[in-house]
């Protein structure tokens, strides 16, 4: 095995890095600004992944226009979500677990009616199959097209955190919800806007996942647990700290996988636990 | 009087219980009797796991890592150690207990969701590890063939054995909870800084209340993996962790039997549900969703809240 083979490696472990970032992301900033822990936020990710499936098996070229569609609609569900959420703001979390818990149960047997239980494939777009010749080998363009749109979602998610009004607003509503309510800002709009954008995030990332991975029910506990080890990592609350957190799990796993096949997901896992023993805030958290 | 009436009340009450109870197995069907040594274990584990959420006020979230161990150290041992079912038996709730100690020590340094996560993650661990040593394990497909001694081989005495553990286990969370300690731990639970200030060494108690629902939520797992003839994956998964306090939310968890009540009537609902629809979680999620958000001290709760609203209208009356 050449240092090639490793670089690789990394490459396509960063491509799922960036794949679990635009979940990840979404869940950060619903903790961060809500305090509110979105078991459920995989399921909005999931649903994209169906909705694209179906879109892409009716129309030619489907997979744009699910990429455009497809998070739409499950922001339009967080919307309705987020209502059901803003009763139990101010509860303990566990109500808000057993909230996500149950959506968890009711959307997952939904999927099942709709789709049924075999996993679905969905062919890739031909502007993006065949590889990029790079490092003495061919290098998946499916993967390079995740990390560019996460990567363009990153950029803009920090524009709009730190260089708009709007962004503003969030982040002091983050820091201290009175007292922005206090000001004249409309908290409980904040709120909501937050957590449809983290759905529609979580859409987006479920469509561009359909690239890397077939779509299967039972997916979103998976990938929510993938996320939070993720946003334990990086800080919860802190977008930046999901970028982090993501390129250390994709790089993690992928290099884990190469060295010890089976025991990946477990370093992870240990790795999550060491974190939240010495520093439960993860890099870039702030101690509440 | 009416002291006197209330204590018959609930004497006849135990009475008629611990008849049915033994005399269940005479008149109903084999099917009968196993679904209901199942309710009994998850009768255990929904209140072994309250003694966490519902007295102490500790949210975990890694209960379903500790009922797989439970089971995983009984078929482990059974299986591969070819240990006899007593010591088999007597090992799975004090290794839980011990491995809930390891755990417990890292998890109450936290507060908060960090807390639960932790417990989530170690949970996982749990699940993972049970997953992929598959030489101890025998990873997803499972430890099966556990042969029980012929005593508890027959469904009906299986039942009665299992009860009686289960009874027992009961019996001692009640202690538990109704000790000078029990009261301790719920005065944490409804205020730890106050706890604090009055001289209780909050961080002890609660990893205490923590040994003590592992050590029940082993013995559970262990019936369990003997109930069912062998350990699997499935035991120690994150659903598993989800269970036992969706029956502390549907019973009502600040009532001392309300997750064995809910227990009971989740598993009754899983079964009829289940008998003409496979969309059982659609139901349940429905449930869960109208539960968390109208009904936020359970059944039993409810009930109590109004009994007592009751009775506090009537005494103004006669005052």
């Amino acid at each position: 095995m050449g240092v090639n083979d490793i670089l690789f490696q990394v490459l396509t472990g960063v491509g799922k890095g960036m794949n679990l970032f635009l979940l990840a992301s979404g869940l950060s900033l619903i903790y961060g600004v809500l305090n509110v822990v979105n078991f459920a936020h995989a399921t909005f990710y999931l649903l994209a992944a169906f909705i694209c499936y179906s879109i892409a098996s009716i129309f030619p070229g489907g997979f744009w226009i699910s990429l455009v569609v497809a998070p739409v609609a499950v922001a339009a569900l967080g919307v309705f979500a987020e209502r059901l959420f803003s009763r139990l703001y101010d509860k303990e979390h566990y109500t808000q677990i057993m909230l996500a818990w149950a959506l968890i149960l009711v959307f997952g047997d939904l999927m099942k009616l709709t789709w049924g239980r075999e996993g679905k494939m969905v062919a890739t777009p031909p502007f993006l199959s065949g590889g990029i010749f790079m490092l003495g080998g061919s290098f998946p363009v499916t993967y390079l097209f995740v990390i560019f749109i996460a990567g363009a979602v990153a950029f803009l998610l920090y524009l709009a955190l730190y260089r708009t009004r709007i962004g503003i607003f969030v982040r002091a509503a983050a820091a201290d919800a009175e007292m922005t309510s206090a000001l004249g800002i409309p908290v409980e709009v904040l709120y909501s806007g937050v957590f449809v954008v983290a759905c529609w995030l979580a859409g987006l990332g479920g469509v561009v996942s359909t690239l890397l991975s077939p779509v299967f029910l039972g997916a979103d506990l998976e990938v929510i647990l993938s996320a939070f080890i993720i946003v334990i990592i990086g800080g919860m609350g802190s977008v930046l700290g999901a970028l982090i957190g993501s390129l250390i799990y994709g790089v993690i796993y992928s290099l884990g996988v190469l060295a010890l096949p089976r025991f990946a997901i477990v370093f992870l896992y240990i790795l999550m636990v060491l974190v939240l023993i010495f520093r439960p805030y993860g890099i870039l958290g702030k101690p509440r | 009087m009416v002291q006197n009436l209330l204590l018959d009340r609930r004497c006849w009450i135990l009475v008629l219980l611990v008849t049915t109870i033994i005399v269940v197995p005479f008149i109903l069907d084999v099917s009968w009797v196993l679904l209901l040594t199942e309710f009994s274990i998850m009768v255990l584990f929904a209140m072994a796991y309250n003694l966490m959420l519902g007295i102490t006020g500790m949210f975990s979230f890694g209960h379903g890592g500790l009922f797989g161990a439970g089971a995983y150290i009984l078929a482990i041992a059974m299986v591969k150690g070819n240990m006899p079912m007593a010591v088999a038996l007597t090992a799975a709730p004090f290794v839980t207990a011990l491995l809930t100690l390891l755990i417990g020590w890292f998890c109450i340094r936290l507060t908060g969701i960090y807390f639960s996560i932790l417990t989530l993650a170690f949970g996982q661990l749990i699940w993972v590890t049970i997953w992929k040593m598959r030489t101890v394990t025998g990873g997803d497909d499972g430890l099966a063939g556990l042969t029980v001694p012929s005593f508890v081989a027959s469904p009906q005495n299986q039942y009665y054995f299992i009860l009686a553990l289960v009874v027992l286990g009961l019996a001692l969370i009640r202690i538990v909870a109704e000790s000078p300690m029990g009261f301790t731990l719920k005065t944490i639970r409804e205020n730890e800084k106050r706890a604090q200030s009055i001289g209780i060494n909050v961080k002890r108690y609660q990893l205490l209340a923590f040994i003590l629902s592992g050590f029940f939520t082993g013995l559970a797992g262990a019936l369990f993996a003997l109930f069912q003839r062998g350990a699997y994956v499935e035991f120690a998964n994150v659903s598993r962790a989800f269970e036992p306090v969706f029956a502390g939310v549907l019973g009502g968890m600040h009532v001392f039997w309300g997750p064995a009540f809910g227990a009971a009537v989740l598993l009754t609902l899983d079964k009829f549900v289940g008998e003409f629809t496979e969309y059982w979680p659609l139901v349940a999620g429905c449930i869960l969703i109208l539960l968390v958000l109208f009904l936020p001290d359970g059944i039993m709760g409810t009930v109590h809240k109004v009994i007592k609203e009751q009775s506090t209208k009537r005494n103004a009356f006669t005052a």
